[in-house]
Order: C-alpha cells, then sequence, then structure tokens
C-alpha cells in the first residue's frame, strides 16, 4: 500500500500511510484507538476506498470496490465480530459464495456432499477439532475464529488480516490462535495481525508497523523494538504515570453477598464484602464469573441462591431498577455502548439517570439541560464539539467517560465497572481513572473488574480472584504480587 | 437435529387438532370429501406461504399478499373477459361472456405477471430504497387494495367459465391441490440443493456476511419479493376460479396473516435464517384443519380470528424462547 489517504468528513483519518507485508511473515498493525489502523485494514480488505494512494499485490496494481473483489484478489479479512451466517452450518459457510457445484442439467445445483467431505479435509489438515454439520450458532467464539479461517483459505487468501482476533478468546484459545497463526505463516501467508495488546503483538509479530494520529511512525523488524518503544511510537511520548495518586482510607463494611449463586451454575456461592471508600478489584480469566458477579449485584440477572445485606439490612436486589434504588449500578462491559442512546444529546445522556436530582421531574428545560451538560462537560473534561451533539457522534472515549461520569454526580454509592478501559486510548484511561478517583473521595465505592493487571494494581485497594465461578482469593493489593493474582486465576498458568 | 425439533412441536399440535376433530365430529370432519375439502381450501394459503417462507428466511415480511391477490385476481378475470371480446360495459354490468382456452390462457399469464410486478415493487422498495418490510408491504397493501377495486368501480369481475382449476382434478385429486404440491416441491429443491436456497439463507442469517463472500443482496431480496408476488399471482388465479370471478372487496381479506401465521407456525424465525417448507406445510394445513373444524362445529369466524392469532403469538414466543435456551444450553456445555 503506498500513500494511502482517506478523510471521513473533516477527520483525515489517514495521511499518505505506505504499508508493506511480505509473504510468510507476521506484521502487527499498532496503534491507539482512532490512529487509524482500522481504516487502513478495511481498505486494503475492500470494505473502504482511499481517496488517494494505490494497492499493490504481488506488483500489479488493484482497485477493490467491494470486501467480494479483495477477496478474489487473495486478501481476507476476519472482522472482529464473526463475519460468519450463523443459522448456516460450518461446510455451507465455508463455501457460501463459493459453492460446489454438480453441473447436471440443472444449473446451480450444489454438490453438498463433495464440499461436506472437502471440509473435513481441510479440517483434518489443521488438526482443527470441528465438524462440518455443525451449526455455526452453537460454536464457540475460538471456533468460529477457526471456521473463518478455513473460509479465508478456502478462497485461497494470501493475506489474511486479523483484527483483534483475540478480543473474546481466553489464555489458552491465545496461545492455540497462535499455533494456528505461525502455522499459516510458515506455509507462506502473510498475516496482518491488529491488536490493542502489546504483549501479544510483540510475541506473535515479525515485522511491526505503528500509526499515530492517521501517520505511519514506524515500519520495521520486531526484533528492533521493544515494549517501551512502542508505546512511545504509539504515544507520541513516554509512557507516563497513568495512575492517580490515593490516599484515602476505606471505611466501615456496608455491602455484603453472602454465598450467591447464579441460576445457569456461572457463580457458585460467592462470598465477599465492599467497604466505604474502596476501589476493589475483581480479577478473573475470563469466563470465570467475573461479570456475571455483576450482573447479579446489580440485578441484572436473577439470584438462584443466597443474599445481599445494605448496612446490615437484608436487600433484594432483583431488578436493575431495584438496585439503582439501592443506589448500586453497572457500566456494563460493552463494546456497542448499549449504555448510551446514541440519538440524544451528549447533555441528555450525560443527566439521564440524574433528572431528578437537579430538579427536573418532569419538565426538562431545553436551556437548563444544555447548561448543566456543558458545565458537567467541562468538568469531566469530555471532548465533544458541543453539549447539544448526538452522543452516537461523539469519540469512544467520550463515551466512555460519559457511561461513568453519569453516576459520578448520581446518588450512587456503589458502583460496578465491568472493564471500564477495554478499547480506550491511553489518554482517555488517565481520565477514567481519575473520574474513579474521584467517585469513591466522598465513601463510596467502585468494584473493578478487568482483565488489565496493572490498571487493578494501579487503582484497587483490595483484589478479589475468581476461578471457574468461584472466589478463591481476597487480597491487599498492597500484599501481593501479579504473579500470586495471576497464579490464583489460572492454576494451569499463562 | 435443531432442525427437525422445530417441527416437531407444530406437527404435534397439528395431530392433536385433528384427531380433537375426528372425536368432536367423526362423520363429518373425517368424510374424505372433507378432507379433500381442506386440501383444496389450503391450497390458495399454501402457494402464498410458499413465497412468504422465502420471505421471511431473509428476515423480511410481505403484508401486502392479500391485496395483492385481490388485485391479481382482478385482473386476470378482466384481462380473460377482453381478450374474450367483451368490453369494460359488459363486464362492469356482470354480463355472461364465453371464455375460449387462449383468452383464459392470456388472462392467467397477465394477472401473475402484474402479481410479480407488485412483489418487484415491493423487493425495490425493501431493497434499494431501503424502508422497512412492514411498513413498504403496509403501503403496499392499500395501494393493491385500491388499485383492485378501481378496476371495475368496486364491482366483481365474473368469468362463469374458468372453473377449471377448481372443479378439473388429476387422478382424482383437485388440480389446485396438484399445483400445491408441485410448487412446494419446488420450492422445497430451490432452498434445499441450489445456490440461491443457500444465499437466501445466508442473507437472512446474516446480511453482512452475505455482501462480504460477494452476494448481490440487493438483487436477491427484490427475486425473493418477486417470486412472492408471483406465487400469490398463481394463488390468486386459484381463488378466481373457485369463486368463478374476481370479488375486490371480499378477495385475499386476511389472506397475509393466514400466510405469515402458517410459516411462522412452521418454524420459520422471523428474525430470518431459518425455515423450511416442510415446516410451511404443517402450519398451512394446521390453519386450514382449525378452520374447516371451527366452522364444522358452528364455532364463530371471530373466534376463528382469535385462535389463529394466538397461534402466531405461540410461535413467535416459542422462537424467542428457544433463541434464549439455545444462549444458555451452549454457554453451559461450553460447545
Amino acid at each position: 500500500m503506498v500513500d494511502i489517504s482517506k478523510r471521513f468528513g473533516a477527520v483525515c483519518a489517514l495521511r499518505d500511510v505506505s504499508f508493506a507485508a511480505r509473504p510468510g511473515t507476521v506484521h502487527a498493525l499498532c496503534g491507539e484507538n482512532g490512529a487509524g489502523k482500522s481504516v487502513l485494514s478495511k481498505i486494503l480488505a475492500g470494505v473502504y476506498r482511499p481517496d488517494s494512494g494505490r494497492i499493490e499485490v504481488q506488483g500489479r496494481e488493484v482497485a477493490f470496490s467491494s470486501p467480494a473483489e479483495a477477496v478474489r484478489a487473495g486478501i481476507s479479512m476476519l472482522y472482529q465480530e464473526s463475519d460468519l451466517a450463523p443459522d448456516l452450518t460450518v461446510a455451507e459457510n465455508i463455501f457460501l459464495g463459493a459453492e460446489r457445484l454438480l453441473g447436471g442439467k440443472i444449473p446451480r445445483m450444489l454438490d453438498s456432499e463433495r464440499m461436506r467431505h472437502e471440509t473435513d479435509d481441510m479440517i483434518d489438515s489443521h488438526g482443527f477439532m470441528l465438524k462440518p454439520d455443525t451449526i455455526v450458532a452453537e460454536l464457540t467464539p475460538a471456533k468460529r475464529q477457526q471456521v473463518e479461517v478455513l473460509k479465508a483459505l478456502n478462497r485461497r487468501a494470501q493475506v489474511l488480516i486479523m483484527d483483534e482476533p483475540t478480543a473474546s478468546l481466553s489464555p489458552r484459545e491465545t496461545q492455540e490462535l497462535f499455533a494456528i497463526i505461525r502455522g499459516l505463516r510458515n506455509s507462506g501467508m502473510t498475516i496482518v495481525y491488529i491488536s490493542h495488546r502489546l504483549d501479544e503483538v510483540l510475541r506473535i509479530a515479525d515485522e511491526v508497523t505503528v500509526l499515530r494520529d492517521g501517520v505511519n511512525v514506524y515500519s520495521g523488524a520486531r526484533s528492533a523494538v521493544n515494549a517501551d518503544r512502542v508505546v512511545r511510537l504509539m504515544t507520541g511520548s513516554a509512557p507516563e504515570e497513568l495512575f492517580p495518586e490515593r490516599n484515602n482510607i476505606p471505611g466501615e463494611v456496608f455491602f455484603e453477598a453472602r454465598e450467591i449463586s447464579d441460576r445457569a451454575g456461572r457463580v457458585r456461592k460467592v462470598s465477599f464484602r465492599l467497604h466505604r471508600g474502596e476501589i476493589v478489584g475483581l480479577a478473573g480469566l475470563v469466563g470465570s464469573g467475573r461479570s456475571e458477579t455483576a450482573e447479579l449485584i446489580t440485578g441484572a440477572t436473577p439470584l438462584a441462591e443466597g443474599e445481599f445485606f445494605l448496612d446490615g439490612n437484608k436487600v433484594a436486589l432483583d431488578s436493575p431498577v431495584g438496585a439503582v434504588a439501592h443506589r448500586i449500578a453497572l457500566v456494563p462491559d460493552d463494546r456497542s455502548y448499549s449504555g448510551i442512546i446514541p440519538s440524544l444529546s451528549g447533555a441528555a445522556n450525560l443527566l439521564l439517570p440524574n433528572y431528578r436530582r437537579f430538579g427536573m421531574r418532569c419538565w426538562i428545560p431545553r436551556r437548563r439541560e444544555l447548561r448543566l451538560g456543558e458545565g458537567i462537560g467541562r468538568y469531566l473534561r469530555l471532548e465533544w464539539p458541543s453539549p447539544r451533539t448526538p452522543a452516537g457522534r461523539l469519540p469512544a472515549g467520550t463515551m466512555r467517560k460519559i457511561l461513568i461520569g453519569r453516576w459520578l454526580m448520581s446518588d450512587i454509592r456503589l458502583l460496578v465497572l465491568d472493564e471500564p478501559t477495554r478499547g480506550v486510548d491511553v489518554e482517555s484511561r488517565r481520565e477514567i481513572y481519575e473520574l474513579m478517583t474521584h467517585f469513591v473521595r466522598r465513601g463510596r465505592t467502585i468494584l473493578l473488574i478487568s482483565s488489565n493487571l496493572s490498571e487493578l494494581f494501579g487503582m484497587t485497594d483490595r483484589i478479589l480472584v475468581m476461578r471457574n465461578g468461584r472466589m478463591v482469593g481476597d487480597l491487599k493489593t498492597k500484599e501481593v504480587s501479579r504473579e500470586e493474582v495471576m497464579g490464583l486465576a489460572a492454576v494451569d498458568g499463562l | 437435529m435443531k432442525f427437525y425439533s422445530r417441527q416437531l412441536f407444530p406437527f404435534c399440535a397439528l395431530v392433536f387438532v385433528f384427531a380433537l376433530f375426528s372425536a368432536l365430529a367423526p362423520e363429518r370432519f373425517l368424510a374424505l370429501r372433507n378432507l379433500v375439502n381442506i386440501l383444496r381450501v389450503s391450497s390458495v394459503t399454501g402457494i402464498a406461504a410458499v413465497g412468504m417462507t422465502f420471505v421471511i428466511i431473509i428476515g423480511g415480511i410481505d403484508l401486502s399478499v392479500g391485496a395483492m391477490l385481490s388485485l391479481s385476481a382482478m385482473v386476470t378475470a378482466v384481462s380473460m373477459l377482453l381478450f374474450s371480446g367483451a368490453d369494460m360495459a359488459m363486464i362492469a354490468n356482470g354480463e355472461y361472456v364465453s371464455l375460449g382456452l387462449l383468452p383464459m390462457l392470456g388472462g392467467a399469464l397477465c394477472g401473475i405477471a402484474v402479481a410479480g410486478f407488485c412483489g418487484f415493487l415491493n423487493g425495490e422498495l425493501i431493497a434499494r430504497l431501503k424502508i422497512a418490510p412492514f411498513l413498504a408491504t403496509l403501503g403496499t397493501m392499500v395501494v393493491f387494495r385500491g388499485g383492485s377495486l378501481l378496476i371495475n368501480d368496486g364491482r366483481p369481475a365474473m368469468t362463469s367459465d374458468c372453473n377449471w382449476l377448481d372443479v378439473g382434478n388429476v387422478l382424482g385429486i383437485p388440480a389446485a391441490v396438484v399445483l400445491f404440491f408441485a410448487v412446494l416441491l419446488a420450492g422445497g429443491f430451490l432452498l434445499q440443493y441450489t445456490t440461491f436456497g443457500r444465499y437466501i439463507r445466508a442473507l437472512g442469517s446474516s446480511p453482512r456476511t452475505a455482501l462480504h463472500v460477494g452476494i448481490d443482496i440487493t438483487r436477491l431480496r427484490v427475486v425473493v419479493y418477486t417470486l412472492c408476488g408471483v406465487l400469490v399471482g398463481v394463488a390468486g388465479l386459484i381463488r378466481m376460479s373457485r369463486a368463478s370471478g374476481a370479488y375486490p372487496f371480499s378477495a385475499g381479506i386476511g389472506l397475509e396473516l393466514d400466510v405469515i401465521a402458517a410459516v411462522l407456525i412452521g418454524g420459520a424465525s422471523p428474525s430470518g435464517g431459518r425455515g423450511t417448507m416442510a415446516g410451511s406445510l404443517i402450519g398451512v394445513l394446521l390453519v386450514g384443519v382449525l378452520r374447516s373444524g371451527m366452522t364444522m362445529l358452528d364455532i364463530s369466524i371471530y373466534w376463528q380470528m382469535v385462535t389463529v392469532g394466538v397461534l402466531v403469538l405461540a410461535a413467535l414466543a416459542g422462537d424467542r424462547w428457544e433463541s434464549q435456551h439455545a444462549d444458555i444450553a451452549r454457554e453451559n456445555t461450553g460447545n
């Protein structure tokens, strides 16, 4: 790719970016959110057309007007969201749009038997645990990914673009995926690997390209860089102190969960206590029951057994409405921002749970809403053109800050945050941490669910560890090491 | 296995309802004549249901099929009469006109072509102008009904000679029933054994995926709605033949509900991606048996409406319940 530029309205997403990947290598594309890596890869995959610049495949210039054309030229992309038809079988998906036909008198008749056989052969030769006739909806994300890899191979892909492929995988599945990627590389394929997760990128990549604000700031061998260097390239500065100073002293216990379980068996007899003014981390692998525990506390899913105590009194938290009435709220791990109402203004989204508190019971005076929104926005340092801007058009970091910030001025006293900084750039992360520190200053409490160990160690007073639906550790942050927490979370290690 | 289990419940319901009516009115209900009659009456709903199955599999809906049937029946009847030498005044007065074979064939083709065009129009509105299927076909429903009333100023068009689809038979089986099963088998074949069927299932299951693998989803949508229109035209021909004329006020009133009910009862998912012809057949028969049996037991048409409505809601609730249940089952097995 040479001198690629792309604008969206007034925003220049890419400026004269050149990028070259050789056969038989894993080429990592790094950058913060909004740096342009997704846009670049989508241009390569034919989703967007560049405003200027050219793309060459094996020395020939190409121009794709659709993803299907890119696929025909040997470039396949594994999108963040699965790109399979969930109601079709594995074999049907692998051959979708490239069906084997019987070629008899009736045109376009399917040769299902042959497609099943060929699928079986492909599965065998890669050692996957799949069956051709399984409906894709019944597969785990990791297995769907394997189906997508086979689908790409079946289209004779020479370049495979993977956008955050490990986002929904467990550590073990990530290992398996890396083995698959290495196998593909050794067979001569080019893999363009896009990820936020620096440690993964550095583990798998042969070559690294770093984008910052739509400009290519580094392209070169993996061996020539280390993690610090890449962070500096991505942020344009040294990795600064992310976590604000905190010197609060947690108060007395005010919330207790006693032997709570959910109906699906993903949370089993979990007990813990929370103190006033405390930030408590909840660590564990994906699937350990962390998010499910959060949903139980906040009434999003019903309790199968167990009880909750607030200030020593037994309470039923059987719906989100009930939980908020008890002043407990959840900010879910949520890539599509279902907590945001995209068509309402940023100000309205900020005020959504707080209208009553600001004396707006029925009638909402527009000017007052905007003024309040503006004031709070300045206080939260929100990046928005105006409080009037529909929330759906705001940057990801701003939306995340609205999701957390709206509770900051409410009377909520226990806020459960599920992965609050996933997919957020460094600057917004620091601001989110400041908001959290602010929140607990007046004796309020945060339960922080995170897969990011530095975040847990930087922010919390205490860390609870879950494994397989059970609580396996309750540790003072200052007294444990990362290795201990990891060891508790995963006996079989990472 | 899931493929069959979605039809198991409606099949049991069909058997149960059949047994119930057989027990309540053994002489009349179980009479061969009545059973054949149920099939004959169901053939109109059934042929339209084949088209609707395709539409629902791609995640769409067509509310206009009843009005479309009325319009195509009107066009068929009027063009048969015109081709036989009648003029509009004679048609307006309902005079008897003897119909020749060629005019009948020509009229039938005209009616089917008009219905196909109606379907094409629906498809264009939905696929190209991106109007939500429910609203687009709600609009065209009124347009088509209005059109069918306009043709003869609200009066019916009588075609007493053209009833061979109704009285004619093949080896003792009514021609309409034979036609229904032929259409059903062809539909099942398309769905199961051709790329067309594979692509519409992919489109309904995940439009984005279909687009990415190079399927022209705009064209495919138009084709599916057009096909539905053509089949409604065929159903309209049968309806007209049975009534010996086209009655623009009453023809196809409420048909869309019976057709959608049949397809949903048969296990098609309103969110797209799933549906089979076997299921739709079960749905059509269930609705047919219910209507016939209830009429026989002198249960009012209003109760029949309530029953069909409740059945549709039950099918929809079942679809939701199953999809939620499937999620939980998958998470538990970690499969």
